[in-house]
């Protein structure tokens, strides 16, 4: 560990060289930052790992049974367990998608669900990501430099391998793709702020990456417009939001998107990774019914539960929150990326009002939740001094033929010591997380 | 039971020439209670890539791709239909009629014009509330926007009408399609009445109700749900493309 510590210069070094990076868009301009790495890792004993991982396959099989059910029965509706104002009314609900039946009825084929771990020691769910979490790629590239600088580290200590994050990929693509035809990796292009995870996923799974105008579809089919031919696709796992995916099906001035895309797809002809219309099951206001839907789906209790949260929909919800906006947190349930995320305890009397009024206004568009304490890890600071910092763990799940977790994650920590927002859009840097064998 | 004979024509022409032109067309008259096809084809040029599907809302879709460089495309849609009095039975309509989309949100003079009115009446108010004129808006243009503005065409129309009777509660969706005596493709306005579990005809443009001489290409949320003829081709070039359409009662075949 201290020779890991000690190593720490050379890791960033190996880090710049990788290109570990993160874009983002800020007042129009596309900065490239360095996801800063601190060499400090999350250790996660073993028996406190199988909990997590049987409550995230719970959760995972729930949220896809959700999924497939909005877009065809809707029992859950009919049956009044969620709302249908939180199902049609939701801005990632896409009635575009009815009735369509995904490959292997999988739509959450890599789920990104984001936990903390509060002060006495329970695990609590903070989102759930199904439609393009990213952030594998930071723990594959750290987890191999570290290893390269602290060999002895890695022999010392009992730590599940994760090497294995391009093969759960491949075997899920593969699965999805059913022998029709290669699989590709779908980006936007460099100016993404994820395109070094995109072109590094592409070279750990084997399939091919793939820029828009690469990709087209004839005959009801997608097609790979290589060199010499076109290749038939089996499966693609697109980097480009709904919304962007097939101009002739969504906005119309998308200069991404596959035209007819959503006609092969339709048709069963390609795997489409995530499915579209996934954002009905993982907005803010959906969150809260996601324990619902274990003990619905799945008839179990939940294994992991949600950080306490409120919503003003319901009458007794809503005259707690408005007694109570000083103590919790409001988050707006169109926004994300820790966008629209307000403290009350940060808000001066006149904003407190303006945030009642908003909540008095729409009560749709709000949840609030209690603040939740959670447990600070070091980070060696600039000085070269730990320093406690918030952090959160996105777990990466994986469907296909089955549900697995990968042995890792992403622990990402705040900018600040006194901040709670944990969001690489928004500052900070990660972690690597050892899972302990 | 009434018969028409229908024929829809789009012509695109491109300068200069284009390739690699994937296209999605709604363009077939729906079966739909009120509404039986007899007889119809659809002609493509130049000869493409032709497949057919049907969307999520229903609707008859045609697809596929042109590969090679061309200057022109055109589609020809022409056939039979048979028609009862309009009205569509639906025992479960989809929710998703009930919310506003992004053209079709609402503010509160949208929600002013429908306050208290039951469709008939909010057809009327949105008839009085804009003024029928071209190239004022766009086909980007919302239903606040148009009512702001006053004026518009049948896609406006119909918009701040679907607009203001979601405000009002009741289930309302956007229509594609053909009047007999119109020359150009026509768009109104179905609202679902609970109690007769049917969708009813609303045409806010001419101020009547839909009855008879009305053929329905296509349906959705709005207009961005269902247009007749998207596109998307690679090339800088200047599109030009005209509609035409002509639907004829052909009484001297009516056997019913």
């Amino acid at each position: 560990m201290k020779e890991l510590l000690s190593a720490r210069e050379s890791v960033n070094q190996w880090m710049q060289r990788y290109g570990v990076r993160f874009g983002v868009y800020k007042n129009g301009v596309f900065n490239e930052q360095l996801f800063p790495f601190d060499a400090i890792p999350r250790r996660i004993p073993a028996q406190e790992w199988q909990m997590l991982e049987s409550g995230l396959i719970q959760r995972v099989k729930a949220l896809n049974a959700f999924l497939y059910d909005i877009y065809h029965e809707k029992n859950i509706v009919k049956d009044g367990v969620v709302p249908k104002e939180f199902t049609y009314e939701s801005k990632g609900y896409m009635p575009e998608c009815e009735g369509i039946t995904p490959a292997e009825d999988v739509y959450a084929h890599i789920a990104g669900i984001d936990l903390v771990q509060a002060k006495d020691g329970n695990w609590l769910i903070l989102e759930d990501n199904l439609r393009i979490p990213s952030g594998a790629s930071y723990p594959m590239i750290a987890r191999m430099v570290t290893r390269k600088a602290s060999p002895q580290t890695f022999r010392d200590n009992l730590i599940e391998d994760n090497r294995n994050y391009g093969d759960m990929l491949r075997e899920m693509m593969d699965f999805i793709n059913g022998g029709r035809g290669i699989n590709v990796i779908f980006t936007p292009g460099r100016y993404n702020s994820a395109f070094f995870e995109h072109s590094y996923l592409a070279e750990k799974t084997g399939a091919t990456l793939a820029f828009p105008g690469d990709l087209v579809v004839e005959g009801g089919k997608l097609y790979y417009k290589g060199l010499n031919a076109k290749s038939r696709v089996g499966a693609i796992y697109r980097r480009v939001s709904d919304e962007y995916l097939d101009p002739l099906a969504f906005e119309p001035s998308s200069l991404l998107g596959i035209p007819n895309l959503m006609e092969a797809y339709r048709a069963g002809e390609v795997g489409v990774i995530n499915a579209l219309g996934n954002g009905v099951a993982d907005d803010k206001g959906i969150y809260y019914f996601v324990p619902k839907m274990v003990e619905y789906y799945l008839n179990e209790k939940p294994i992991l539960h949600n950080a306490p949260t409120y919503l003003p929909f319901f009458k007794d919800d809503f005259d707690y929150i408005l007694a109570n906006i000083e103590k919790l947190v409001i988050k707006d349930v169109a926004e994300a990326g820790g966008y629209g995320v307000m403290f009350g305890k940060d808000m001066s009397p006149e904003k407190i009002e303006q945030v009642r009024k908003l909540i008095v206004e729409d009560p749709r568009r709000w949840i609030a939740q209690e603040v939740v304490d959670f447990i600070d890890l070091d980070i060696i600071d600039e000085s070269g001094k730990p320093s406690p910092r918030k952090c959160d763990l996105r777990a990466f799940v994986i469907t296909g033929r089955e549900t697995k977790v990968w042995k890792s994650g992403l622990t990402r920590f705040s900018r600040n010591p006194d901040s709670f927002v944990v969001n690489s859009s928004q500052g900070g840097g990660f972690k690597d997380t050892w899972v302990m064998a | 039971m009434e018969t028409f004979d229908y024929e829809f024509i789009t012509e695109c022409a491109f300068d200069p020439e284009v390739r690699c032109h994937s296209y999605k067309l709604r363009v077939q008259p729906m079966a739909c209670g009120c509404q039986r096809p007899v007889s119809g084809q659809v002609l493509l040029t130049p000869v493409a890539d032709v497949n057919q599907s049907v969307d999520s809302f229903g609707n008859s879709v045609i697809y596929g791709l042109i590969e090679d460089e061309h200057k022109a495309f055109s589609v020809l849609s022409k056939g039979r239909v048979e028609c009862g009095p309009y009205g569509i039975a639906d025992p479960s309509p989809a929710e998703y009629y009930r919310y506003p989309t992004p053209l079709t949100q609402c503010n509160d003079e949208l929600r002013a014009l429908a306050a208290g009115l039951d469709p008939a009446g909010t057809m009327h108010a949105t008839h009085r509330a804009l003024r029928y004129q071209r190239f004022v808006t766009t086909n980007a243009t919302t239903a606040i926007e148009a009512l702001n503005g006053g004026v518009g065409v049948c896609q406006d129309f119909a918009h701040v009408m679907i607009a203001a009777c979601r405000a009002a509660g009741y289930l309302a969706r956007y229509v594609n399609g053909m009047v007999v005596g119109e020359g150009e493709t026509h768009a109104w306005v179905e609202v679902y009445d609970a109690a007769q579990g049917l969708w009813l005809g609303y045409d806010p443009t001419f101020d009547r109700p839909v009855t008879s001489g009305y053929i329905k290409l296509a349906h959705g949320r709005d207009t961005n749900d269902c247009p007749v003829n998207r596109g998307r081709f690679f090339n800088w070039t200047t599109e030009t493309m005209t509609i035409k359409c002509k639907v004829t009662n052909d009484t001297d075949c009516d056997i019913s």
